[in-house]
């Protein structure tokens, strides 16, 4: 008996779910919103790693603002345009305002959007396929080896992902590369739990045992029927999860512990504008707006996907 | 199995938690570049002061022998000297425990007494006005930055309005002459009250909206189940049966969703007591990192494990308790 | 007029009398479902009775909207689900009724004499007309006690309190044959297996003493063995309590068993109704006919004819008669005509097919030629 045979199995109603949930996504308002919001949000990222890490914002700075270094003459602490404060009136070359450098505040949120998206989809993507693994694993096999690596995945569930990023960066230091691998491990145990109780479930069904009567090896199992059947509600949680690691990456970057000066970061410039809340509040507003607008679209999204995986009717 | 047993065993597996995030956190603390003598005595001292002070503290050990020493240390209750403070960690701990408490628990307290009346209502009212609003509400509630909310209600509430203070938590039991603009006891309690107030709402927002949520599932998914509508079908009053059927049965994935929010208000707290300047633990942790204060970092990292672990550890057994499937083992199918 | 069941030989004595005012009357029943996808007409006029001490078959296959049905008479149905047409009546109470609607907007008033919803809750559910679910283990409420759930059920519709409840539970239980009743009166639901969880369930039934309890496939969950000890727990229990039930199922070998009289629901219609005598040895629709073919019968012999394709949508029924595109005897003007249920013998038993159009004529002509006398035509030619 071939593994081909029950691989095309499996991979044949995974194909035909996905057309499904593809379309009840689209159907769906909320989550169509969600799906706007995110292209545009991933769109802007893109073209904010382009220029930025790669061009070393060349087009920003020969056509727009330079979002690390103050245009000469500019004016700090504006206002959005339209509004008047002690520095100054709003101008339309800088619609959202300038921070405390004379930055424009658009720009740096517009190159701001790298980091975010950066470490969000990157650490929920390793933190997702490195839980994956130790969690088939755990719930498939079960027994000591499942105890050992529930202990080991409770350790880090246990300290609270604030300490631990902490704990991490103040080792290992404050750069991005860290800072995604930080925000993997905290991932990884979320993904780990989730996995398990689905194998759990899954394992007990008959098609696995008829696999394994078969002859199938262990790891193919795990591999092609397994995972496969215990994805939705990985999906779900991936989705989710980015829009939690965005959260926890700017709460770095307000403490001090994410992407360094000069890089534009949404934290970090939630953290500079504390000092100028008095006179120029504004600047306080537009990096959280910016936050809250994407993580509500992943969200959206992941309502979505858990709606559409759902055999019942919802609303 | 039965509820001893399944407390034996979760206790059990709690200490191993427990003895693998003291391990973690040495490991990591000890990686750490930097020389925390250096760093708090300064680059001018000569490197015979920097020897005596490093034996002091014991640094000069190898790993394993201050490893193992540090896990007795701590199974009788001493974790070390702060460098930095020069005092020891637990006083360090406790002395900031209060503000840190009182912070916790009242954004809990203020979660929970929001979020599961607005959840049970959300789902009874399923589709109409109500549950829209209610359920932007908590989607805006779980996707916004806590610290935002925090700066936020700072720019409206101290700066325009002038009506609430910005910094600090002043307890309850103080006494009128440590605190400004309190003469009398309940002076103390107001200002307690008003200082309070905005930290609460900063810390418990994305507690009150991810409570919210579950709850309205959770309620929706029992309010569908057959038993439901069977006791429909026999004439049980609506209200009833969203009180007694559908509540009692819903509250299970809640309780470990609360449960779950200990550690994410543990983590918040962080942000929250940095934006409000308020002197807790979580404060006394961004400034040990800092300063590389090795013996501080441990402690108060240990301290918060010991915390969660305990209050997952509580949530499971009164998961258990309340769940009779658990407690009171299978049946006969 | 009850039946009786001789003890010598098992067997029930059906009497099939009707009468003028039967205790459930159902008329023209309508129940849509408005989805995004479309309208689903789940009953489509549909009408039967079930008079006092009978047992009454609603039988069809998964999707006929027997269960619709059901929730109608409860008035149960939730949205996107609407009763938007014709009358129940029960026992003189008006559970379902609509003004005139002359201008068939689809959307007719409640009649006056509609129960109210606080009504149906406190007078109809429980205490006159009680349910039996199929699943006994979704049925139970996991986190109370089984004894918990039957007083709360017999004290809300039979208004006994206190330790007068408890004994009347203890009693029930003992009765549905639940050993150790006082015992068991404490224990939780995943304490019982499938088959005394049932007898739970016909406990809360019974326990609130209705007129007539309804009962939702409640043996498709259970093993043979069972299911026959919870029919025969069903005989004993109709015979001292005269209580009339409504069986719905999709096993023909029960409602031979069980039955006094049958409706055949197809896509939201009754396609035939006869006393179960009739049903089984001289059916008039083809669809009955095809059913019974299709299983195994120890009194015919030959091979098993299944019926060929599925039961469509109700969203998307065929034109004419529902059944045509499935029907072995279908003819050309079937997919035209839609057939109305009407009477095809003498002893009530109706049909919806176009074969038995010539009976009616046929019968009401011969009455008239010999009034009170048998009819000479008789049996109606294909």
């Amino acid at each position: 008996m071939s593994d081909a045979d029950s691989d095309s199995v499996s991979t044949q109603t995974s194909l035909a779910g996905w057309t499904d949930v593809t379309a009840q996504l689209r159907q769906n308002a909320t989550s169509r919103w969600g799906l706007y919001v995110i292209a545009v949000v991933i769109a802007v990222a893109v073209w904010a790693f382009i220029d930025g890490v790669l061009l070393g914002y060349h087009f920003a700075e020969t056509y727009w603002h330079s979002p690390v270094t103050a245009d000469p003459g500019a004016r700090s602490l504006l206002p959005p345009v339209g509004i008047t404060n002690e520095f100054g009136t709003g101008v339309w070359a800088h619609p959202l305002g300038t921070d405390h450098r004379g930055r424009d505040i658009l720009a740096r949120l517009v190159y701001g959007t790298r980091i975010a998206i950066q470490i969000g989809i990157v650490a929920t993507g390793l933190g997702a396929a490195v839980g994956t693994v130790i969690g088939a694993i755990s719930g498939y096999y079960g027994g000591w080896v499942d105890d050992v690596l529930q202990r080991l995945v409770e350790t880090f569930y246990a300290i609270p992902f604030i300490v631990l990023m902490i704990a991490i960066m103040s080792t290992f230091g404050r750069n991005l590369w860290i800072a995604i691998v930080g925000v993997s491990v905290i991932t990884t145990p979320v993904f780990a739990r989730l996995i398990r109780s689905e194998v759990l479930s899954v394992r007990e069904e008959e098609y696995i045992e008829a696999a394994k009567a078969a002859g199938v090896r262990d790891r193919n199992i795990i591999r092609r029927h397994i995972i496969p059947n215990s994805l939705a509600p990985v999906l779900v949680q991936a989705t989710l999860q980015v829009g939690v690691n965005i959260l926890i990456v700017a709460a770095l970057s307000f403490l001090g512990f994410g992407a360094q000066p000069p890089t534009p970061s949404w934290g970090a410039m939630l953290a500079q504008s504390r000092t100028y809340m008095l006179p120029n509040p504004w600047f306080s507003f537009w990096p959280g707006l910016a936050i809250l607008v994407t993580v509500v679209g992943f969200n959206l999204i992941g309502d979505g996907l858990r709606d559409a995986f759902d055999p019942r009717l919802d609303d | 199995m039965s509820l001893i047993r399944y407390v034996a065993r979760r206790l059990g597996q709690s200490v191993f938690t427990l003895l693998g995030v003291v391990t973690l956190t040495f490991l990591l603390v000890n990686a750490a570049p930097g020389d925390p003598i250096r760093i708090f005595i300064g680059p001018s001292a000569d490197a015979a002061t920097v020897e005596s002070i490093r034996t002091k503290f014991g640094l000069n050990q190898p790993l394993h022998v201050r490893y193992f020493r540090y896990i007795g240390n701590v199974l009788q209750g001493d974790l070390g000297q702060s460098i930095n403070y020069r005092v020891p960690v637990t006083q360090k701990i406790f002395e900031r425990l209060p503000a840190t408490l009182l912070l916790v628990a009242s954004s809990f307290t203020f979660a929970v007494l929001t979020a599961i009346p607005i959840g049970v209502l959300s789902a009874k009212q399923r589709n109409r006005f109500s549950d829209h609003v209610f359920r932007i509400l908590g989607l805006v509630g779980v996707s916004t930055p806590s610290f935002w909310i925090g700066l936020l209600l700072i720019i409206l509430f101290t700066y325009h309005l002038g009506l609430l203070p910005a910094t600090g938590l002043i307890m309850p039991w103080a006494a009128p002459a440590a605190v400004d603009n309190a003469t009398t006891r309940i002076d103390v309690l107001y200002q307690s009250a008003i200082h309070l107030l905005l930290p609460t709402l900063t810390l418990g927002t994305l507690q009150m909206a991810a409570i919210m949520r579950i709850e309205r599932s959770s309620m929706l998914e029992v309010l569908n189940q057959e038993y439901v509508t069977l006791a429909r079908a026999f004439g049980v009053k609506e209200w009833t049966l969203l009180r007694k059927h559908a509540f009692r049965n819903a509250q299970l994935p809640v309780l470990t969703v609360v449960g779950l929010q200990l550690t994410t208000a543990l983590g918040g707290s962080v942000l929250t007591e940095t934006v409000f300047s308020i002197s807790g633990i979580g404060t006394l942790i961004i400034t040990g990192v800092n300063a590389r204060d090795y013996p501080l970092i441990l402690g108060t990292t240990l301290f918060y494990a010991t915390i969660f672990v305990v209050g997952v550890l509580i949530t499971d057994l009164l998961y258990a308790y309340l769940d009779p499937r658990i407690s009171y083992g299978g049946g006969d199918d | 007029m009850p039946s009786t069941r001789d003890l010598t030989t098992n067997t029930r004595t059906r009497y099939t009398t009707m009468s003028d005012t039967p205790l459930l009357k159902v008329e023209n029943l309508k129940t849509q479902f408005f989805t995004d996808a479309g309208t689903v007409r789940a009953v489509d006029g549909v009408s039967f009775s079930v008079e006092r001490g009978e047992i009454v078959g609603l039988v069809g296959e998964s999707g006929a909207g027997k269960s619709v049905a059901v929730e109608s008479i409860l008035r149960l149905v939730d949205p996107p689900g609407r009763i938007i047409g014709g009358e129940i009546t029960f026992d003189g109470k008006t559970i379902v009724g609509f003004e005139e609607d002359p201008d068939d907007t689809n959307e007719p008033a409640r009649s006056e004499q509609m129960l109210s919803a606080s009504e149906m809750r406190s007078q109809i559910r429980g205490n006159e007309i009680a349910l039996i679910f199929q699943d006994p283990m979704e049925s139970l409420n996991p986190v109370f006690t089984v004894g918990e759930q039957l007083c709360e059920f017999i004290e809300i519709n039979r208004g006994l309190s206190g330790s007068d409840v408890r004994e009347r539970a203890i009693e029930i239980l003992r009765e549905v044959g639940i050993p150790q009743p006082d015992e068991r009166f404490d224990d939780y639901p995943h304490q019982f297996s499938g088959g005394m969880r049932q007898r739970v369930l016909i406990a809360m039934a019974l326990g609130c003493e209705p007129k007539l309890i309804i009962a939702d496939e409640p043996t498709t969950a259970l093993d043979v063995t069972v299911e026959g000890q919870i029919i025969d727990l069903v005989y004993d229990l109709q015979e001292e309590y005269d209580t009339s039930f409504l069986w719905v199922t999709h096993d023909m070998g029960i409602v031979a068993e069980i039955c006094d009289r049958v409706n055949v629901m197809y896509l939201g219609e009754i396609l035939e109704r006869a006393g179960v005598d009739d049903l089984f040895y001289d059916p008039r629709h083809p669809y009955t006919a095809a059913l019974l073919n299709s299983i195994p019968r120890p009194d015919q012999a030959g091979e098993l004819q299944p019926l060929k394709g599925s039961m469509p949508e109700a969203i998307d029924p065929p034109s004419g008669c529902r059944f045509h595109d499935r029907c072995p005897d279908a003819r050309e003007a079937c997919a035209r005509t839609h057939p109305t249920l009407r009477r095809v013998t003498e002893d009530e038993q109706s049909a919806a097919c176009i074969k038995h159009d010539a009976f009616e004529t046929d019968y009401e002509t011969s009455r008239q030629l010999s009034p009170g006398g048998v009819s000479m035509v008789g049996e109606n030619s294909e």
